[in-house]
């Protein structure tokens, strides 16, 4: 399937991106073509490990980005987190969600949500100020940004029961098993100590691991590393 | 408001590499419409001349050309980064990142890549909380 409108390069765009960066550059630009103001998107799979929205935030086009959820006072996040985790089909809402509105400014809002092939959930927050939107600008919006969601849960591993892991991922894990932290780790292997923290995260959520301890433990266990 | 110490934003320093003072002002016009964080750039438009300046300093984020002459693109820039021993983020920018090597850009220790039309003040905002805030994972107590 291809996206609604493929002439303004989002499509290509949307091939193309690889990490949350290039992924937030095209829920820009989907957010532009159709007249949204900002967007977040959360990852319900990390809810298992920890319920607090800024770790189960991916993308967030918001004033403090995920800092902001952090000032969210504990009652409005569950019922945030509720209201995400029940959500079945995209929903528009009359006003935004009570914890998000301080960050989002706007009247009204969007949600979409997508499960992934492993029953993973990922769900899309919009702002929206227009009065009115044509069907067929809702329905082009709706279809455009779950393509978007579902490419986003492939590059964050959510597309196979069986986790797969990176290339780069096993050797951060690796250099891990051999106790190095993370700025050691970004020397050895040439990278920043943001993308080596993220890798570590992202091979935490798929082994559903609490620390780098008890990561270590079940790569070992399931054979990512010996 | 971006991150604080005190009540005051934390100040984020950026180094910005492109061979044309141009970028500068451009980058400087737009970082003026982001209210979200308080910014410092230095602007060197050479490689060599960033890689003295990361000897000197640490910088919280580097944004770097694609292309910059001796050097054809990132591919030999930002590893030349990477063994100055500088573990902070780093940025491609350039007017055209479509062609199929930028794909490998993380391979090359690159963080992310944008366009330089892309560049504006709800971009840099979203790089500056993405790449200055805290994501670092815990070792051994409870989460």
């Amino acid at each position: 399937m291809s996206l609604n409108l493929t002439d303004d390069g989002i499509e290509a765009e949307l091939n193309r991106a690889i990490n949350r960066t290039d992924f937030f550059r095209v829920f820009r630009m989907l957010a532009d073509r159709y007249g949204f103001l900002s967007f977040t998107v959360f990852e319900l799979t990390g809810m298992k490990v920890e319920p607090r929205l800024d770790r189960i935030c991916l993308l967030a086009d918001l004033p403090n980005g995920r800092s902001s959820l952090c000032e969210i006072v504990p009652e409005e996040s569950q019922a945030l987190l509720d209201e995400l985790a029940s959500l079945r089909r995209p929903a528009f809402l009359p006003a935004p969600p009570k914890a998000l509105a301080p960050f989002m400014a706007c009247r009204r809002a969007v949600m979409i949500p997508m499960t992934a092939q492993t029953g993973e959930r990922l769900v899309l927050v919009l702002a929206d100020d227009l009065e009115t939107r044509p069907e067929a600008d809702v329905a082009g919006a709706v279809f455009d940004f779950l393509q978007a969601l579902q490419k986003l849960a492939v590059a964050e591993g959510l597309d196979a029961d069986t986790p797969r892991f990176r290339k780069r991922e096993i050797e951060v894990v690796e250099w891990t098993a051999e106790g190095k932290t993370s700025s050691e780790i970004a020397l050895l292997l040439g990278l920043s100590e943001y993308t080596v923290n993220e890798y570590i995260g992202s091979a935490m959520r798929k082994l559903e691991a609490l620390n780098r301890i008890h990561l270590v433990t079940k790569a070992i266990r399931v054979g990512i590393i010996s | 408001m971006g991150d604080t110490v005190d009540g005051q934003q934390k100040l984020i320093d950026v180094l910005l590499i492109d061979d044309d003072p141009t970028e500068y002002e451009i980058i400087q016009y737009k970082l003026k419409k982001v209210d979200s964080h308080n910014v410092a750039v230095d602007f060197v438009c050479t490689l060599d001349a960033g890689l003295e300046k990361l000897a000197e300093r640490n910088y919280d984020i580097i944004l770097i050309d694609n292309m910059l002459p001796p050097h054809n693109d990132f591919r030999q820039t930002v590893p030349l980064i990477r063994r100055a021993r500088y573990i902070g983020p780093v940025g491609i920018i350039s007017s055209d990142i479509s062609s199929n090597y930028f794909q490998s850009f993380g391979e090359f220790g690159a963080d992310f890549r944008m366009s330089k039309q892309e560049v504006d003040a709800r971009s840099l905002r979203y790089i500056f909380n993405e790449f200055t805030r805290d994501n670092s994972v815990p070792f051994d107590e409870d989460v």
